[in-house]
């Protein structure tokens, strides 16, 4: 993030410090005594002094994260990233269907309907056609009873389990949570449940999980109910892309962030457009402001003064 | 002192634009409407320029599902 831009601080002080050699290593000996009494070198001294402050402060924060959110993940270049930056609507088509056959099995998606998936992902026809495929209990019809029918794109994704107390129990006492929001819901969501899917490795030595439970470092505390779901070769994608576990989890997480922030196309646009009428009006306000403050800004006070 | 100031092309078209208020609140009012399309057309473009093939409508494999049946 910070690797291409120096902030300009930064520049000031390393031309300051060019400038002045001897003034910044003015610890030394008692004969560059005056150098610190200069202004100059006491004030670059001074800001060196802050900035090694300020940075060591906040490395300090870095290192109390990790018992909280896990071991930080690594910024993957996410090719939704940026303002001008759109999703890639064939990966989240391609993360539904590593969500359905995957993830749908325990974890419940119960904010999104078949319907926000058209003009997204597949098209009308698609969507009804994958909303047939389930079975949905509907309400009491003329003679009061409750009937069962096949899906219709205006229906939510079917919750595996009934209830939290039946996930729990099918889960070892673990509830796999709803995966609507999760990209949101977690620190840095979507490089996380990428790390978390792909990050399944061998516990360190001295380190033991119990019976159930896998080792995860970038889960918070380590030992993790769900077991390495994203397998080499675990499904077949429609459109023949070869299914690699890295190619999985970049999917599923594109579709989760979709899931998770769906407005997110449209919004960078309506941001791109606004500032931009923004940036305008704001000449038109300031010429009008100076002309409205001319007469004013120009006129001369005269004190006629009798003493 | 100067009784014309020579105007440059900004002060010209400020001039003639505020003369009269009708002329002014008809500029606002076909800018408004001129200038969204213009800027909904160039900055649509820019984005779909910066995002070439992430767009729902280049999805290769779109209606497929429906044409396996």
């Amino acid at each position: 993030m910070i690797a291409g831009k120096m902030p300009a601080s930064m520049k000031f002080l390393i031309r300051t410090a060019t400038m002045f050699p001897r003034s910044a290593s003015s610890t030394s000996s008692c004969t560059s005594s005056s150098s610190i009494s200069t202004g100059r070198g006491f004030r670059l001294l001074a800001l060196l002094g802050a900035g090694a402050t300020g940075m060591l402060g906040l490395s300090g924060l870095a290192y109390a994260d990790e018992a909280e959110h896990g071991l930080q993940s690594p910024s993957y270049p996410w090719t939704h990233n940026g303002i001008f930056s759109s999703y890639d609507h064939t990966s989240i088509r391609r993360g539904h269907q590593v969500f359905k056959q995957v993830c749908a099995a325990c974890h419940s998606m119960n904010l999104i309907a078949y319907r926000d998936l058209i003009g997204v992902a597949y098209t009308e026809d698609e969507v009804k056609e994958i909303a047939a495929e389930i079975e949905v209990q509907d309400g009491p019809n003329d003679e009061g009873e409750m009937f069962s029918r096949p899906g219709k794109p205006s229906d939510y994704f079917p919750a595996p389990y009934a209830n939290e107390q039946a996930a729990r129990f099918s889960n070892g006492g673990a509830y796999p949570p709803d995966l609507s929001l999760i990209c949101k819901a977690r620190h840095n969501g979507q490089n996380y449940v990428f790390a978390l899917l792909t990050g399944y490795r061998e516990p360190p030595a001295g380190v033991s999980v119990r019976e159930g439970l896998y080792y995860n470092p970038y889960f918070p505390g380590g030992a993790i109910a769900m077991p390495k779901v994203i397998n080499d070769g675990g499904i077949e994608f429609e459109d023949g892309t070869p299914a690699s576990a890295s190619q999985m989890a970049k999917d599923v997480v594109s579709f989760l962030t979709w899931a998770a922030e769906p407005e997110a196309d449209e919004r960078k646009l309506i941001g791109a457009k606004w500032i931009f009428v923004g940036c305008l009006l704001l000449f038109q306000v300031g010429h009008y402001k100076r002309w409205k403050w001319a007469p004013i800004k120009s006129r001369k006070l005269v004190l006629d003064v009798v003493n | 002192m100067d009784q014309r100031r020579r105007g440059g092309f900004l002060d010209t078209t400020v001039r003639l634009l505020t003369r009269r208020n009708s002329v002014y609140i008809a500029f606002i009012l076909t800018g408004a409407l001129v200038g969204e399309r213009v800027i909904d057309y160039g900055i649509n473009k820019l984005w779909e320029s910066r995002n070439v093939g992430k767009r729902f409508e280049d999805i290769p494999s779109l209606g497929k599902k429906v044409a396996e049946e």
